[in-house]
This record gives structure tokens, C-alpha cells and sequence, in this order.
């Protein structure tokens, strides 16, 4: 920084502060400063820590704030229509920039209180201008850095903010360097209460900002969200895939979707392959002497295929078809049985005809298969498992 | 006005409950390590820890739960039928029986994790999606406003999804506006924390050399990131294969010589898991840079950073150690020759079957 240039700004504010503006709002953080920095308790370089910490407990907008710009703030984002909006938009506008009331007003690039200052107050500005004509075109290169979320707010990290290209940890410590007396400088209070200013201003900008960005917001809000429910669906409502299925599935889906789009939220597939996967069922198998009961079985799908599509984040007019084998332990009946299944939209539930040799000849048997998983997690206050362990013990249930 | 918004995100291992909740466990263990080196400072704590943070647990964990508890259910099934002719399919889904359980099951709780993220391309996206779900619930505004500041801390495994679910956030644009979710929502994160930064051995779908996970710069302009802290220690056994060094890669080239990019590889054993939070978060080298980029420049004095590190120098830890050594020295060989990953994988395995085995019978004097 050059320091007689700001040694001649920080001039120019004490005189024009004392002369003109007498009706600038007194700033709550000189008792802080007066209280923890005046005494030197703190080196140069910790004064910004001391005061940026002020934020939110303190005396910037936190409760020893007295400049109402936290409540102008509620009551704005709280405003149900438009004429009360503006009517508060307005009033809050007022309070931001009579915190620099008396501070140059030149928004000059040099890296001194005042042309900081002036940045500042210019940004407030437009910022006013462009919300007052309702002209919140992101796009607009002009207004883009007005209107981002990041222009904004105070870094912690690196104790700036990034609009006004103000860097207050630097500015801090340069103007609470220790005079050669051993006192603080006597431009360390003035730099002080620039940067409260400046934070509380800032955030009220910020707070601005967020409430006419919501639109935006909200659509990305609503994009996350169908998003991860297709997700939570695919995952968890579609009939679970085992570890080689996800494996396999893995793979074409990152064949059919492009490196950016993996990189960013791509939608879940809307198919899938089955291989190999073994689930609990019900088969209704023909006895020696010619009757039927249904009995529990085992099948492993070879070779199967799912398509469904999305809707609201969820799954619908899910069919799809497999071809399976199935395994039973019945009287009268070869173990191992071969058919095919139809997977159908209904409770993830699946219907399927299964042909195998029997005492009397072949046979075609009814297959019914559930998504047991599922099934026991939407039930899991009855007792299914109960229900489904007698089944699956071998206890056939007769019709 | 909101507090700065702490996110903490966990890594490899167990992180539910047996009923697939999440487990907090770990998460308190993490505030109480980060608070309690936030209290040593006075700077620092000039306001109070809850005053300053607003804390947010973001676990995937339990996504990975549900899969392999319908996994373990599905093989339960079809195991309790009993069909001798069944065989094959109980030979397909018979090790998946015991997926969810958590305890004495290192394979599951520790290793499945990381291997369904890495080599599993539709659970790594749900993961994403879950945890993307999180940050937006955590940083939209509520009744106290819009949040202004955020920090996220990572874990382990957790650096790797928090890398991914950043670069995700900060360039899907799914509005007309065309300004990606991350900028519409909240200012890029101030810190981003990587503690045992395992980012680059486990990248996938983008690149974190070339990603949006970098600080802000002159030549950086669209950053998920202000600034980015990676940590790694010398005794740590993950950090050991291809560690976070982007080198001299220009825009983290910049971010290191202006100190938004703090590259800290530490040298302490303060826990039989030098891979763990704790073991990095009481390094001074790593709660130094940390804390400062949280609160801010000057937030700790040179005066004071220089005796934390002397004073953590002093503590005497020759028999942990040496515990660890012990450990090291059988996982180590096993490893001579294998490729990067391959390699990573088993030295997780050897390294937390080794360290069960010790912590079942601790060295005498071991914290």
C-alpha cells in the first residue's frame, strides 16, 4: 500500500467525517476496539482477527450492533409482497450506505481506506440500482459480480472481500502498525471502524443477493432433488443388483455416459442387465399323485433385462424379462426346473412359468417372486420374516 | 447472520448403527479433537467454538449400508431355504451373509467402502447424489439467513467424495442462468480440508489435479475453494502410494506461493491409527494452518505457533511408536512390487488386521 496516499485519504475522512457527516449512525465496534485493541493486547497483525470475530456475537450485526441493519435485514427476507419489499429494500439501502456517510466516494483501484471505501460504496450502489429496476440478469456481465454469491461475504481464509477488492486483514495491519511511542496508531481506530463497516455491510449485501438469487437457488434445490431420489430409487427401490450385476451395470454405464457428464450429476440409467442373481420364490409345483402346492424355491436368473421410466424421482411402468432356472425340493418333482420370468411394476413383484420333469411327466409350473429385501423393509413391523421363514422352510403352504 | 458453516465428512470404516442410523461417534470424536486445539489459542478463541461454528455431519456411510444390508438379506434368504439343490446360488450369495454386520468384519466395514467408491461407478454416483443433498440442505439459507461462510473438513475417504461432490456442484449449471449450483447457492468454501488425503490414488471420473477443487486465483477464476489444506504423515500407510502433490501445476503452483494451498506432511505418532483424525488434528503443523484459515490471518501469533510446536515436539511417544513400527514392518513386505492401488488396498487390509491385533492387547504406556 502506499502509504502517503493513505495517510493523505485517512485525512480527508477524519475532516470530512467531523465536519460534514455528523449524522453518520456513532459505530458500536469503537467500544470493542477502545476494549481489546486500544491497549495493544493484540499485535498488528491480530487485529483483524479481533475485530472480524466481533461477527454475529458482537458488534457486527451481532448484539451490541446498534446500526438495526441485522432486523432491516429479517424483516426484508420476512416480506410476503412486493410493495412491502421495496418499502424495506429501501430502507435497509438507506442504512448500508450511511454507514459510509462521509467516506470519499471515488471508487479508485489504489489499495487505500478511501478508494476502498469508495469501491465499496459504489458496488452498494449498483447493486441498489439493479434490484430497484428489478434487472437481475445474471447473465449480464455487468451485473454477474454484483449478483454472485461469492462477491460478497467476508473470506475468513483470506480476510477480504472479493467486489470491493478490499483486503482488510492487510489494510488492518498496516494501519494498527505500533507507533514508534509504543501506542497503537492513531489510524488504527478509523481503519477499525471501516472494517466493521464494511463487514456489516457486506453481509447485509450478501443476505440481498441470496433473497433475489432464490429463484435460481430453488431450481438447482429442485434438480438436487429429483436427482437423488432417482438415485435412492435405482439403489434401493429397483430390485436390489449384487455386487457382479453393479459391477457389470457400472461398466455400461460409464460406457453410455459421457466423462463430463460422470464428473458432474448424471440421472441414474433408466435399465438394467441382470446376471446370474439368485432370489427366494414361489413355485406352484405338481405333487406324485397329481395335486399342486406351492413350495419354496431358489431361482438364479442367467440372463435378464429392466426398463422403466423416470418420473418425479421415482420409478414407473417398470417390465422387464429374465431367463431363469429354479430350484425346489418338492416330492414328485425334479429339483432343477428351467423357465422364464416377467418382472412386472407391481410391488417389484415377478410372474413366471417354469418347465420341469415331475413323477408324471413335464411340467409347467406358476413362479411367483418377490423383492424380499424390500419386501421385509416396507413390512419390517409385521412379521414377515416370520410368515416367509415358514414358507422358505420347506413348509409348503397348501391352497 | 448465520455462523460458519462446518462441514465434516467421514472416511473409510463404519459409520451406522446396527440399524443402518447414522453413528455420530465419530463425528463427536472429530469436533471434541478440533476443539479441544481450538481452546489453546487465544485469538482463536475469542469467541466461543459453539458461537463461532455451526457443525454438519455428512455421512454416506449409511447409503453404503442399505446396499450391503439387502445384499446380506437376500443371501440370508436364500441360505435359510435349505434346498440342497440350491448349491449353486447359495455359492454365488454365501459370503455376502454377514455384509452388514459391523463388528469384528474388516473387509466389510473398512474396505468395502472404498472399494465400491472406487471401482463401483453407479454407488459412487449415489454416494455423490447423497452427500451433494447434504451440502445443499446445509448451506441454503434457513431463518437466520443465507450462509456466508463455510468450511469442509474431510477425512480419509471422505476427501475423495468431497472432492468429487465439489467439482460436481461447481459446474452443474442445471439453471438458465447458466451459474452452477455452487455459485447460486453460497460463496466458494473458505478452507477445504483434506486430512489423509487419499484424492489423487482414488480419483475417477475427474481428475483432482485439474478439477475446480482449487483455491481461487489470478488464474483460477471458477474455484469450488478459497483456500485448501492437504495433510498427510510420514507414518500414515495410505499415504504412502501416489499422495496429493499436484506439483507444479500452475494454478496450484500460484495457490502455494500466495498460502492458499497449504501442503502439510507431518511426522507424529499420537495414535496407534496414525491414519486417524486425531493423529493429524494434534500436529500443530496441521491445527495451526487449519484454524487460521478458519478464523483468519493473525488468528494464531508466530509466538504462539512457535511454542505449540515445541511443546508437541516434547511429548514423549516411544511407545506408540513403536507399536506402529511393529505393525509397519509385517505390512510393508508384503507389498514389494505390486501395483499403486492393488498395493493401497492390501496395505489397508494387513495394516488394520495388524493394528486389531495390537489394540486387542495394547503396549503397556499406549494413550
Amino acid at each position: 500500500m502506499n502509504k502517503t496516499l493513505f495517510q493523505a485519504s485517512v485525512a480527508l475522512l477524519v475532516v470530512t467525517r467531523c465536519s460534514v457527516l455528523r449524522a453518520a449512525p456513532p459505530e458500536a465496534c469503537t467500544a470493542a476496539y477502545q476494549k481489546k485493541i486500544a491497549a495493544q493486547t493484540v499485535p498488528a497483525s491480530s487485529v483483524y482477527v479481533v475485530i472480524s470475530q466481533e461477527q454475529q456475537s458482537g458488534c457486527i450485526l451481532g448484539p451490541t450492533d446498534n446500526s438495526g441493519i441485522e432486523q432491516m435485514t429479517e424483516e426484508l427476507r420476512a416480506a410476503n409482497t412486493g410493495a412491502e419489499k421495496a418499502v424495506l429494500r429501501k430502507e435497509l439501502f438507506e442504512a448500508v450506505l450511511a454507514q459510509f456517510e462521509g467516506y470519499p466516494t471515488v471508487a479508485c483501484t489504489e489499495d487505500t481506506l478511501a478508494c476502498a471505501a469508495g469501491r465499496h460504496v459504489s458496488n452498494m450502489r449498483n447493486l441498489q440500482e439493479a434490484v430497484n429496476a428489478e434487472n437481475l440478469n445474471a447473465r449480464d456481465a455487468k451485473l454477474a459480480p454484483l449478483l454472485a454469491a461469492k462477491s460478497w461475504p467476508l473470506i475468513p481464509a483470506t480476510g477480504s472481500i472479493e467486489i470491493s477488492k478490499i483486503h482488510l486483514a492487510e489494510l488492518l495491519t498496516h494501519e494498527c502498525t505500533d507507533g514508534a511511542d509504543g501506542t497503537r496508531s492513531p489510524q488504527c481506530i478509523a481503519a477499525v471502524e471501516f472494517a466493521a463497516k464494511t463487514m456489516r455491510t457486506s453481509e447485509a449485501m450478501r443476505q440481498v443477493v441470496d433473497m433475489y438469487s432464490q429463484p435460481i437457488i430453488e431450481a438447482n434445490a429442485q434438480f438436487l432433488t429429483v436427482r437423488d431420489k432417482e438415485w435412492n430409487s435405482y439403489m434401493n427401490d429397483v430390485s436390489v443388483q449384487y455386487p457382479w450385476e453393479l459391477w457389470a451395470n457400472g461398466l455400461i454405464f460409464q460406457k453410455v455416459t459421457p466423462l463430463e457428464e460422470r464428473a458432474k450429476f448424471p440421472r441414474a440409467p433408466s435399465s438394467k442387465w441382470v446376471f446370474l442373481h439368485p432370489s427366494p420364490g414361489f413355485e406352484r409345483v405338481e405333487g406324485p399323485t397329481g395335486g399342486h402346492s406351492t413350495q419354496a424355491s431358489v431361482l438364479i436368473e442367467f440372463v435378464g433385462y429392466e426398463k422403466w421410466r423416470w418420473s418425479g424421482g421415482a420409478a414407473s411402468n417398470r417390465w422387464g424379462a429374465s431367463l431363469v432356472t429354479s430350484f425346489v425340493d418338492a416330492t414328485g418333482s425334479h429339483s432343477v426346473g428351467y423357465g422364464v420370468l416377467l418382472k412386472t411394476p407391481f410391488k417389484n413383484a415377478s410372474v413366471g412359468a417354469i418347465w420341469r420333469k415331475g413323477d408324471r411327466g413335464q411340467q409347467v409350473n406358476l413362479m411367483i417372486n418377490v423383492d424380499l429385501a424390500k419386501l421385509i423393509e416396507q413390512y419390517k413391523d409385521v412379521d414377515v420374516k416370520g410368515f416367509l421363514g415358514k414358507a422358505l422352510s420347506g413348509q409348503g403352504v397348501n391352497p | 447472520m448465520r455462523k460458519h458453516v462446518l462441514l465434516l465428512v467421514h472416511g473409510m470404516g463404519a459409520y451406522v448403527t446396527a440399524d443402518g442410523k447414522p453413528d455420530e461417534t465419530w463425528f463427536n470424536d472429530s469436533v471434541a479433537a478440533l476443539k479441544e486445539q481450538y481452546l489453546k489459542y487465544p485469538l482463536v478463541r475469542l469467541k466461543s467454538f459453539e458461537d463461532a461454528f455451526e457443525i454438519v455431519h455428512v455421512n454416506y456411510d449409511t447409503e453404503i449400508f442399505k446396499l450391503v444390508n439387502r445384499w446380506q438379506t437376500e443371501s440370508q434368504a436364500i441360505l435359510a431355504t435349505g434346498i440342497p439343490a440350491a448349491a449353486p446360488a447359495e455359492k454365488l450369495v454365501g459370503w455376502l451373509k454377514n455384509a452388514a454386520k459391523l463388528d469384528n468384519n474388516f473387509a466389510w466395514s473398512h474396505a468395502a467402502c472404498v472399494i465400491l467408491y472406487r471401482f463401483f461407478p453407479l454407488m459412487r454416483q449415489r454416494i455423490k447424489m447423497a452427500v451433494a443433498t447434504q451440502f445443499q440442505k446445509a448451506l441454503a439459507a434457513n431463518h437466520e439467513g443465507a450462509v456466508s461462510t463455510w468450511s469442509v473438513i474431510a477425512h480419509s475417504l471422505g476427501t475423495m467424495v468431497t472432492h468429487d461432490v465439489l467439482q460436481a456442484l461447481d459446474s452443474t449449471t442445471p439453471n438458465e442462468a447458466g451459474i452452477s449450483i455452487l455459485d447460486a447457492m453460497a460463496p466458494s468454501a473458505n478452507l477445504v480440508a483434506m486430512i489423509a488425503n487419499v484424492s489423487k490414488i482414488l480419483q475417477t471420473d475427474s481428475k483432482v489435479y485439474q478439477s475446480l477443487v482449487v483455491p481461487q486465483s489470478m488464474i483460477q477464476n471458477q474455484s469450488a475453494c478459497y483456500s485448501y489444506l492437504s495433510a498427510r504423515c510420514e507414518y500414515d500407510p495410505f499415504m504412502r502410494l501416489d499422495p496429493f502433490d499436484p506439483g507444479d501445476l500452475p494454478a496450484w503452483n500460484l495457490a502455494k506461493s500466495n498460502g492458499s494451498f497449504i501442503d502439510v506432511f507431518t511426522h507424529n505418532i499420537h495414535d496407534l491409527d496414525p491414519h486417524s483424525f486425531r493423529n493429524y488434528i494434534v500436529n500443530p503443523d496441521v491445527h495451526i494452518p487449519l484454524l487460521t484459515k478458519l478464523v483468519g490471518p493473525g488468528a494464531i501469533t508466530e509466538q504462539e505457533a512457535a511454542t505449540a510446536r515445541a511443546a508437541f515436539k516434547n511429548i514423549p511417544l516411544a511407545t506408540v511408536e513403536q507399536a506402529l513400527q511393529d505393525i509397519l514392518k509385517k505390512v510393508d513386505p508384503q507389498l514389494a512390487g505390486q501395483s499403486d492401488l492393488d498395493a493401497w488396498f492390501q496395505r489397508a487390509g494387513f495394516f488394520y488386521a495388524q493394528l486389531k491385533q495390537k489394540q486387542a492387547a495394547p503396549p503397556a504406556g499406549t494413550p
